[in-house]
């Protein structure tokens, strides 16, 4: 019954009865110039408008958080209680704190050490992490699974937890905080490696490097290791605004840098504080912090897009 | 459930069993270290305070005290707190805090997910018109930024400025006065899942059986909830744990700019204070309720989709 309802309330339209080639348009056949796969990338990142825009801003960012302070003739750290919490302004272009401190460069001075522990952290994390997933990928059998063992176990330790105690034991510094963020993030890294090291070690041209009389070294850097470049930038990418998140964190916490030195973290701690009198000083370093975050994610993404399109949104 | 599932579960319980006891070993030596003590009074005398710590057992070896401290724990003591809240037993501050957060985190992953599979199948079906963009905005902006973001602007906006929510948590009122933490937390998951949602859905309208449901003239309506909405929600539990690790992470911030007397802030508090009883008992409790959510995500990837093999064919 249904059928013949649907029949006869389907309505007919004159483009139903053309034919099908009758459009039939000469086309020239072109070839299309050959391109290296990183130009090619590098065109399918620039179309992301997203990716482009946020990589501007970390640009802008970054530039101002080096150049700023030293253009300013406020110090970060120069205490004056008669310029104590003083709105934007012509003198203080993003007002000054609880101590008199001018927050524009107090700003910028943060932002340089929140990115800088960044980027150190996640530096770090490479280094252990692809040689974790390298040895433990290659090499396979006994000593693939001890490794994974542990790094499970590690695992399963939440990284607030980690993070809280061992940033309570080592009094925070920036050293501890960076080498904190390295012990936790390193997992995430290895477990890409390894799972690269995988699929690569199997392809024929480590085949015939090995039957070519290759050591286990070669292979590994020579061979392996070009092959997976673009997933590790991705992951990079990736881990960066996780860096600074954990960094803001543990300053809310209570477990961030000593004051005076200031990060994005601490400044958003200190300005809570005081937000329902002064909600300036805390409302500007959080629109940065989030202006950066947003951006390397948005660059995360169009990296993602452009270096390994079959890649799992993660 | 197949034979090897079972073995698989046993095998996962096995090793979350062992990581527990790693992570109460390491936690409770690490605690020890940290510096400064639970008995802080400075009008104490030394006599005084070694008294006191001998009646805490603080005196002792570090092995005889885990040794006491792990066999109270399985009759369910979980010691007394030393400094914080003089002589109170742990478990019940656990008891009373623990509720809290276990709330505000299941409101936010139920709210967050309606949400979020609401607005992904609201962009999936209106694909490349504005509401798609707009849900894609918003995923990408509630991705990058951290839930206590969220909870201090709304805090500003609805709390202080508009008077609606309370800006303190008042445990008079505990659902009037979760309203802004558990928004706040949603933010995240509603962004992750509106994401997988729509590509999930979008992939499954472009499919051959939808193809078939609208060859066969079903209706729209029938063909997006019985057809694609059904198979678009299997996946979405693939990353319910990230999520809920997220959760846990935002909860343990979002409490302390809420002010709600929850795990988190009883964590914080209780290291701020040395308080060893109190933070080894948190610490402990998010690590178990991590291990757990783990096991239980991974299994039930298991059962939903027997595609995917657990554990090892016989």
């Amino acid at each position: 019954m249904t059928e013949m309802q649907a029949l006869q309330e389907m309505k007919f339209q004159p483009k139903d009865f053309e034919f099908a080639h009758e459009s039939q348009e000469l086309e020239k056949d072109e070839v299309m110039p050959a391109r290296s796969a990183w130009k090619d990338s590098v065109s399918l990142f620039a179309r992301n408008k997203g990716a482009v825009i946020g990589i501007v801003c970390i640009a802008l960012i970054t530039i101002f958080a080096i150049v700023a302070p030293m253009l300013s003739d406020w110090k970060y750290d120069a205490i004056d209680t008669s310029l104590q919490n003083i709105a934007p302004g012509a003198q203080h272009w993003f007002g000054t704190d609880n101590y008199g401190r001018d927050l524009w460069v107090r700003l910028w001075q943060g932002t340089r050490i929140s990115l800088f522990v960044a980027v150190a952290a996640i530096f770090i994390d490479v280094v252990i992490g692809v040689t974790y997933g390298m040895i433990s990928g290659y090499f396979g059998g006994k000593v693939d699974s001890v490794m994974q063992r542990i790094q499970e176990v590690i695992n399963s330790i939440p990284t607030l937890v980690i993070l809280t105690i061992l940033l309570m034991v080592m009094k925070s510094s920036l050293f501890t905080i960076i080498l904190a963020l390295s012990f936790t993030e390193w997992i995430g890294m290895s477990r890409i490696t390894r799972a690269q090291v995988l699929k690569t070690k199997e392809e024929e041209f480590v085949l015939a490097s090995r039957t070519l009389g290759a050591g286990s070294f070669f292979i590994i850097f020579k061979e392996i290791l070009p092959n997976i470049y673009s997933q590790m930038i991705i992951m990079v990418m990736m881990s960066i605004p996780n860096a600074i998140f954990y960094e803001a964190y543990l300053s809310f916490v209570g477990l961030g840098l000593p004051i005076p030195e200031a990060s994005l973290g601490t400044l958003i701690n200190d300005g809570f504080n005081t937000l329902t009198i002064y909600p300036f000083q805390m409302i500007i370093p959080v629109v940065v912090f989030s202006i950066l975050m947003l951006s390397f994610n948005l660059v995360g993404d169009g990296l993602r897009d452009a270096l390994d399109p079959t890649m799992k949104e993660m | 459930m197949s034979k090897s599932t079972v073995r698989y579960i046993l095998q996962r319980l096995a090793i979350s069993l062992v990581t527990l006891f790693v992570i109460l070993v390491v936690l409770f030596c690490m605690v020890r270290f940290l510096p400064g003590s639970p008995i802080n009074n400075e009008h104490l005398s030394e006599a005084q305070r070694a008294a006191i710590e001998a009646s805490y057992g603080l005196n002792l070896p570090l092995p005889q005290q885990f040794v006491k401290y792990v066999g109270g724990m399985l009759t369910g003591d979980f010691g007394v707190s030393m400094n914080l809240y003089k002589d109170m037993q742990v478990s019940s501050l656990v008891g009373t805090a623990a509720p809290i957060s276990f709330f505000l985190g299941l409101c936010a992953c139920i709210l967050g997910t309606i949400v979020g599979i609401f607005l992904g199948v609201v962009a999936a079906l209106n694909k490349n018109t504005i509401w798609d963009t707009l849900t894609t905005v918003l995923s990408v902006i509630g991705v990058s930024i951290p839930s206590f973001v969220f909870a201090m602007l709304i805090l500003i906006i609805f709390g202080s400025n508009l008077h609606i929510l309370p800006t303190m948590y008042s445990s008079a009122q505990p659902i009037y006065s979760a309203i802004m933490p558990i928004i706040a937390l949603s933010m995240s998951v509603i962004a992750n899942v509106a994401r997988f949602t729509r590509t999930e859905m979008i992939s499954v309208l472009n499919s051959d059986y939808i193809m078939l449901a609208k060859a066969k003239g079903l209706s729209r309506k029938d063909i997006i909830f019985k057809h694609a909405l059904r198979n678009t929600l299997i996946p979405i539990i693939t990353i319910l744990g990230p999520i809920l690790v997220n959760l846990m992470t935002g909860t343990m911030v979002v409490e302390k700019v809420c002010s709600v007397p929850g795990l988190g802030k009883l964590l914080i508090n209780s290291i701020q204070a040395s308080d060893y009883n109190v933070i080894l008992a948190c610490a402990f409790l998010y690590a178990a309720m991590y291990i757990l959510m783990m096991l239980v995500i991974d299994v039930s990837y298991g059962i939903i989709d027997p595609r995917i093999r657990l554990g090892k064919d016989e």
